[in-house]
């Protein structure tokens, strides 16, 4: 048999070695000086490395103290558990965190932009005109010339009420419009 | 619980030694311990080997102490005024030597402190390999490499 290495030798001293390479070695070994030089090296070196560990232990080991049962965990509920066992990589974080950055400007825009719908004034100021004149062009109503629009829009901002009312604020007729 | 409360009994101690040469304070080592037990009693159906996962939840808790802690040498300076009591000439002789020891220890790497620390303790290459994350088949090289390392500086040191 060929010399073996120093960690196969190693391995043999500490017995994890399976049975038939343990055999062989052991064999080996009572008939190699060589191989019996290292291992003596090892032994010693190892005596010596755990006899310096040995005298960092504490002159003294407390006794064991009473272990005091903690309350058992809660069942958790809360998204932190699951956030917290998320293991990204830094430039992947980056990426999803500029993601999610960009998706909620996005949204704040979108958000804003869907709230401040106005109606369309012009249409609106169209439909006045033309129920004003239609108004002055009846004959029976001429002689009324102090005429007030009041125009009052619902609440989705789709439809205005227009009312037309005389100097005594006497309403003389009013229109709903559908806006576009 | 009566195999939590075995395994505590039987491991205290253990988990306690290892954690005092890795930090060399007492108080230090025993919170650290205690804290490994809270969170293996509360994981103790999930894990295989409760004796590699302690080594490897203490291990990672003392590293971390280590690393983050730039007080390492108050620790052990706070540790050796200890027992500076008893006899004063013999004890600062020793405290000098076992402060060379901690400093020729501490100067190899993380991984190798362990398997020294582990080796110590005589886990099995299976149980360093779990508590390491190194594969089994590793073992016997790192840690035969870390022993002629460690023996090689204390022989120098001590010389």
């Amino acid at each position: 048999m060929k010399c073996p290495n120093k960690t196969t030798l190693f391995n043999y001293l500490q017995k994890e070695l399976d049975q038939k390479t343990k055999k062989d070695i052991s064999l080996h070994v009572k008939e190699c000086a060589g191989c019996q030089k290292t291992i003596d090296t090892l032994v010693n070196n190892s005596l010596l490395v755990k006899n310096s560990l040995k005298r960092l232990e504490p002159v003294d080991i407390p006794p064991t103290p009473f272990f005091f049962k903690p309350s058992p965990r809660k069942n958790q509920t809360t998204l932190r558990p699951i956030i917290a066992r998320i293991h990204l990589k830094p430039a992947a974080a980056w990426l999803c965190a500029t993601a999610v950055c960009v998706a909620v400007l996005l949204g704040i825009t979108v958000f804003r932009n869907t709230k401040s719908v106005k109606p369309n004034l012009e249409e609106v100021s169209r439909h006045i005109a033309a129920m004003e004149q239609s108004y002055l062009a009846d004959p029976k109503q001429a002689f009324h010339q102090n005429v007030l629009c009041l125009s009052v829009y619902d609440d989705n901002k789709k439809q205005v009420k227009i009312t037309v009312t005389n100097s005594n604020e006497k309403t003389i007729t009013e229109n709903v419009i559908q806006l576009n | 619980m009566p195999e939590f409360e075995t395994t505590y009994r039987d491991l205290f101690p253990v988990i306690f030694k290892f954690l005092y040469r890795m930090l060399g304070q007492a108080q230090l080592a025993e919170d650290i311990t205690q804290e490994s037990f809270v969170i293996l009693y509360h994981q103790l159906g999930e894990i295989g080997n409760p004796r590699a996962w302690l080594y490897r939840v203490a291990s990672n808790k003392a590293k971390n102490i280590i690393k983050r802690n730039k007080t390492w040498h108050q620790i052990v300076s706070k540790n050796n005024e200890a027992t500076v009591s008893r006899d004063m000439e013999n004890d600062i002789l020793e405290n000098e030597k076992i402060r060379l020891l901690r400093k020729s220890i501490q100067s190899m790497t993380a991984r190798d402190q362990t398997l020294l620390q582990l080796y110590m303790d005589g886990l099995s290459y299976r149980e360093m390999a779990e508590v390491t994350g190194l594969r089994e088949s590793s073992i016997g090289k790192f840690l035969s490499r870390a022993i002629e390392k460690c023996s090689k500086k204390l022989k120098k040191e001590f010389s």
